[in-house]
């Protein structure tokens, strides 16, 4: 028997198939968010199952999790991402004590129990200067793709200094910073810097070690880095980390004390 | 007399090679601008441009010493008191005593920018939940914690009431850290009623009579615990010598104001001119110092009065300015674009009238705080800086917003608009951060046009 | 009971509404709509939505603006302007541990009767101003001992309710929640400063989310009520004034009530606001605490962090910024944190 952890983010849909006894993820697949979440979250589903060779009869529980976690009409129960994560980072990295997730509209910083467990948390969906939006627009003003940012603050030897808390004053900045004759590597270098000041900022103070990154940013290279240094803590990226919302989804899912 | 120029950093070390072997007296604490770069990491120092004569190097040195006088005056047994808020009024009582040092916590706010974010003290406020939403001197909150910038306080006092709700706040998390405050209460200074006795203060305002005397009850209060700290008894005789030094302080400052603000060419550069205007509110630590270096600072300045010189154009726009900014390379912005200072309101215009000698001094000291810029209201604030303006001959005026601060989301608007009115000189608002490197077009196009506007208006 | 003619509106706690109505006067703390078209930067979104809700407020005879915060004392300044009505700035001293600090707020209520006095020709007795109190302070225990008998809303919205038209307030009991109805919702307080109108609508959001406000720490609420008056002491009081038997100070004992009850964390230090709130947790038996404060207001977003530190219990900071309430992110909000609180 399966249980199935599905988080409707709000870039992208993930499914994660996991064996009820054992634990152990069956299957795992990503589809890209849409107008009809639900339709696509059911394809998606259908599709792992078929290719595990499982049926719909298979699944005990299903639990769905992300902004659009109230569309999927096959969840059993809906739990927030806040406790997915931790679940799913604490499956991974049963040692870890503090979770950053960046995800394309919002950020995260949760800090656990020993049990994996949230004692806390704190979350910033306002202001995009504190998101993977920020790398989008950054990417979008400069005309480079998002894989290259990486690269680009790699090579910088001197980061640029990025003041305003709100991203479309952030983006004049940015012109501004163009126009003084600032690299391009310097400023793709500022603005992770930036969004990482934002996450310490929201943080507080003593970040609990080990940090454990995750969330769809967590892919980018160059901002463990950025958040390394802003945090003055070193951390590590959990394994697949756009997966862990939907694993922590499908853990939950399997885990019949679980009460809502 | 060194021809005046306004210099980069990097052409004052020649320059600075040259005064010394000219035969430049320097004080303990001399020495080339640079080394306030390599030894104590101020980066931003690099970025300024600078006035040329050694006066301004001893100002420079002076400032940015501040730390070792203070370090030194504890380690000779001297106590410290921090006063927070108050402008003007708790350091001309600590100062009356020989055994007590008085320094400004909030001075701290320039560090993120002389030190380019380098000490981490925004980071740190941000990290205590105090972040960009809060005024700049939320940098004080760091320097408290790595205390790598001042020395902890034997003392510390804070004014609160009608002050801003940003001070407020960050002086109560510190508080909340393990900083015990000495709280006083500043009322909001309201027009006498009708029928109600009243006083006129400095700068001209008025106030009634008790509240007039609830500050000198709440500075009683102080008083005492001043007192207490330093042994000795606080009293009027030895206040009113306090009170006489400080006011002569206050007169060098006010005759370089008025030479500065009113030459046909521009004497002293718009930067110099701040930092020595910070130094009538806590002496950077000391006083008798601090009126030497004044008093070169203005003996320079007269001689170029005299001989006709200066640092500008005698084209250059009359520009009044209102608020401190959090970044120094802003003053130099200003003068790269045509203008030049002829009057400011840093927000304690109060703090460089004279002290009434005539009266006792608590009640002398009660009338000079209750004269602070911001315990009135936007509207009598904009009134002296009329007045002022006008005395001063200004052409535009710049109302330098600080980000986060309560009072200047709605002062700003009251402001201009009064001067526009009564004036009808044109007016512009701008935002100055810590640092303003990325938002350097922005303010340039800003301040061009303004000087470009008064310039057409003067045709 | 004095014949009510005039209308006088303010938002802060501090404006004793027995001193507006013993001078025949309606005291009135209304709770303005969050503005629609956002408040300018740097300026408080309550400020601003009070600033456009005295505006509107056509039927008021004056505004009484107080300086317990600084955005609105500076708002006061511009209101003469915008409403061509009789303004008047309050001091209310942020300092509170010495005699100095309450002869002031007390010398503030003198004044403010002189400003209402122009306004309405009365000059209270002291026994006026005692028959107010007394029944104010009534109608106040009133709306408290009903408070087990109402679901949260209903008891804070009570509450604005006698604050916006306490002259004229009559007990309408809502009706009373079903027995046990709050047995699976988590008990939590809610804490901050002044709620706008549709910002009531947190109350609802919070029980759908699975928890219910067991302390409404926010300045509409509980928190801010003066003290109770002994009501034999008032008796005593009232008859002494009206019998002109004794020089007893009626208003001595409503500036104590205010000015030494009301916690607060704009009060220097604010140590007595965190006393305050340690006690209703223990006694309301709170499971986490949520926070909900404007953007820019200084003085309740310094001090969320110390509050999570201290209280020592789930803590939840809720922005509440221009656009006001925004039901889907909040309720989001919500629903973790009590997902954290029962983990």
């Amino acid at each position: 028997m399966i249980s199935v952890g599905v988080d409707a983010g709000s870039r992208a849909i993930k499914i994660v198939l996991l064996d009820t006894q054992s634990r152990e993820v069956v299957a795992s697949g990503v589809v890209a968010q849409g107008v009809h979440s639900n339709d696509l979250a059911n394809d998606l589903l259908r599709d792992l199952l078929e290719r595990s060779g499982l049926g719909v009869g298979d699944i005990t529980r299903t639990v769905a999790t992300g902004y659009a976690r109230n569309m999927i009409d096959f969840a059993d129960t809906t739990v927030t991402e806040i406790t997915c994560h931790a679940r799913g980072v604490h499956n991974v990295a049963p040692e870890a004590a503090t979770i950053v997730e960046i995800g394309g509209q919002d950020s995260k910083l949760l800090r656990l129990g020993s049990n994996g467990s949230v004692r806390d948390f704190s979350m910033n969906d306002r202001c995009a200067a504190g998101t993977g939006r920020f790398l989008e627009v950054v990417a979008d003003r400069l005309s480079v793709p998002l894989d290259q940012l990486g690269p680009m603050a790699a090579r910088s030897q001197n980061p640029a200094s990025i003041s305003s808390t709100c991203i479309v004053f952030a983006e004049t900045e940015i012109i501004g910073l163009l126009a003084t004759g600032i690299s391009a590597d310097d400023i793709v270098a500022g603005v992770q810097n930036s969004i990482a000041i934002r996450i310490a900022a929201m943080a507080g103070r003593g970040v609990a070690a080990p940090v454990v990154f995750t969330g769809g940013v967590a892919i980018v290279p160059g901002m463990d880095r950025a958040l390394e240094s802003a945090l003055g803590q070193s951390i590590s990226i959990a394994p697949n980390p756009q997966m862990t919302g939907a694993l922590g989804a499908a853990i939950i899912a399997a885990d019949k004390n679980y009460n809502k | 007399m060194n021809e005046p120029r306004i210099i980069s950093f990097d052409e004052w070390d020649s320059h600075y090679i040259q005064l010394r072997d000219a035969g430049m007296m320097e004080p303990s604490y001399g020495g080339p601008l640079r080394r306030h770069v390599d030894d104590g990491g101020d980066t931003r120092l690099l970025r300024l441009r600078y006035d040329n004569s050694a006066a301004s190097l001893r100002l420079w040195n002076f400032l940015l010493t501040e730390e070792d006088r203070l370090r030194a005056a504890r380690a000779e047994g001297k106590k410290l008191v921090g006063t927070m808020k108050d402008l003007g009024t708790v350091p001309v009582m600590a100062y009356s005593l020989p055994n007590l040092v008085a320094f400004y916590p909030d001075g701290a706010w320039w560090i993120p920018c002389v030190m380019e974010m380098n000490a981490g003290l925004l980071s740190i406020a941000s990290s205590l939940g105090i972040d960009e939403t809060f005024c700049p001197v939320r940098a004080m909150i760091g320097a408290f914690v790595t205390q790598a910038h001042f020395p902890l306080p034997d003392l510390l006092t804070c004014s609160v009431g009608a002050t801003c709700d940003d001070f407020s706040a960050i002086a109560q998390r510190l508080e909340g850290l393990d900083h015990p405050i000495l709280w006083w209460e500043i009322p909001s200074r309201r027009h006498p009623d009708t029928n109600e006795a009243s006083i006129i203060l400095p700068g001209g305002f008025s106030a009634p009579v008790s509240q007039v005397e609830f500050v000198k009850s709440e500075l009683e209060r102080i008083r005492i615990s001043i007192s207490n700290l330093a042994g000795m008894p606080l009293d009027d005789k030895t206040l009113a010598r306090g009170i006489r030094a400080a006011n002569r302080v206050r007169r060098i400052l006010s005759e370089l104001r008025i030479l500065v603000f009113t030459a046909e060419i521009c004497p002293m550069p718009a930067l110099e001119m701040q930092i020595a205007e910070m130094l009538a509110i806590h002496y950077c630590s000391d006083r008798e110092e601090a009126e030497i270096v004044l008093c070169e600072l203005l003996t320079e300045v007269r001689a170029r009065v005299s001989e006709g010189v200066g640092v500008l154009s005698a084209e250059a726009v009359r520009v009044f300015w209102v608020n401190p900014v959090a970044d120094l390379r802003t003053m130099n912005l200003l003068e790269d674009c045509g203008g030049r200072i002829c009057g400011t309101e840093y927000l304690f215009a109060h703090a460089l009238d004279e002290i009434r000698e005539d009266l006792p001094p608590m009640e002398a000291l009660a009338r000079i705080a209750l004269a602070d810029p911001m315990v009135g209201s936007a509207n009598d604030r904009a009134q002296r800086i009329i007045e002022d303006a006008c005395a001063f001959g200004a052409e535009a005026v710049i109302i330098s917003r600080i980000p986060g601060a309560s009072h200047c989301a709605t002062e700003g608007e009251v402001i201009a608009d009064l001067v526009r009115s009564e004036l009808g000189l044109p007016v512009v608002e701008i935002e100055v951060p810590p640092i303003t490197d990325a938002m350097i077009p922005t303010l340039r196009t800003r301040i061009e046009a303004l000087i470009e506007t008064a310039i057409r208006r003067n045709e | 009971m004095l014949q009510v003619s005039k209308r006088i509106i303010y938002s802060c706690p501090f404006v004793p509404a027995e001193w507006i109505a013993a001078h025949g006067l309606e005291p009135s703390r209304i709770i303005p709509k969050m503005t629609s078209s956002g408040a300018p930067n740097g300026v408080c979104p309550y400020a601003q939505a009070f600033t456009e809700a005295i505006a509107e407020e056509s039927d008021a005879a004056a505004i009484i603006f107080t300086t317990v915060c600084d955005q609105m004392r500076r708002i006061s300044e511009t209101a003469a302007a915008r409403t061509f009505k009789p303004i008047f700035l309050m001091n209310v001293p942020h300092t509170w541990q010495n005699p100095g600090a309450h002869r002031l707020y007390r010398d503030e209520l003198e004044r403010l009767g002189r400003f209402l006095e122009k306004l309405s020709g009365t000059n209270p007795s002291g026994g006026d101003l005692t028959g107010i109190m007394s029944q104010y302070g009534e109608i106040r225990q009133q709306i408290l001992d009903s408070r087990p008998n109402l679901t949260a809303r209903q008891f804070s919205e009570m509450m604005a309710a006698f604050h916006h038209n306490p002259c004229c307030f009559g007990i309408l009991m809502p009706k009373p929640t079903p027995q046990g109805s709050r047995n699976n919702l988590l008990p939590v307080a809610l804490i901050g400063g002044p709620l706008t109108s549709e910002a009531f609508g947190i109350f609802d959001l919070i029980e759908q989310a699975g928890g219910y406000v067991a302390l409404d720490g926010t300045e509409t609420g509980e928190r801010t009520l003066p003290a109770a008056f002994d009501r034999r002491s008032i008796a005593i009081l009232r008859l002494s004034n009206i019998l002109r038997l004794s020089k007893d100070d009626p208003l001595g004992t409503l500036a104590d009530a205010y000015f030494g009850h009301i916690p607060d964390p704009f009060r220097r230090p604010n140590s007595e606001f965190f006393k305050w709130l340690k006690q209703m947790i223990d006694e309301r038996g709170i499971r986490g605490i949520i926070l909900r404060h404007y953007l820019w207001c200084d003085i309740w977003r310094a001090e969320a962090q110390r509050i999570a530190d201290w209280a020592g219990l789930p803590f939840l900071e809720l922005d509440a910024g221009d656009g006001g309430l925004e039901p889907s992110r909040t309720l989001f909000r919500l629903e973790a944190f009590m997902e954290v609180i029962t983990q």
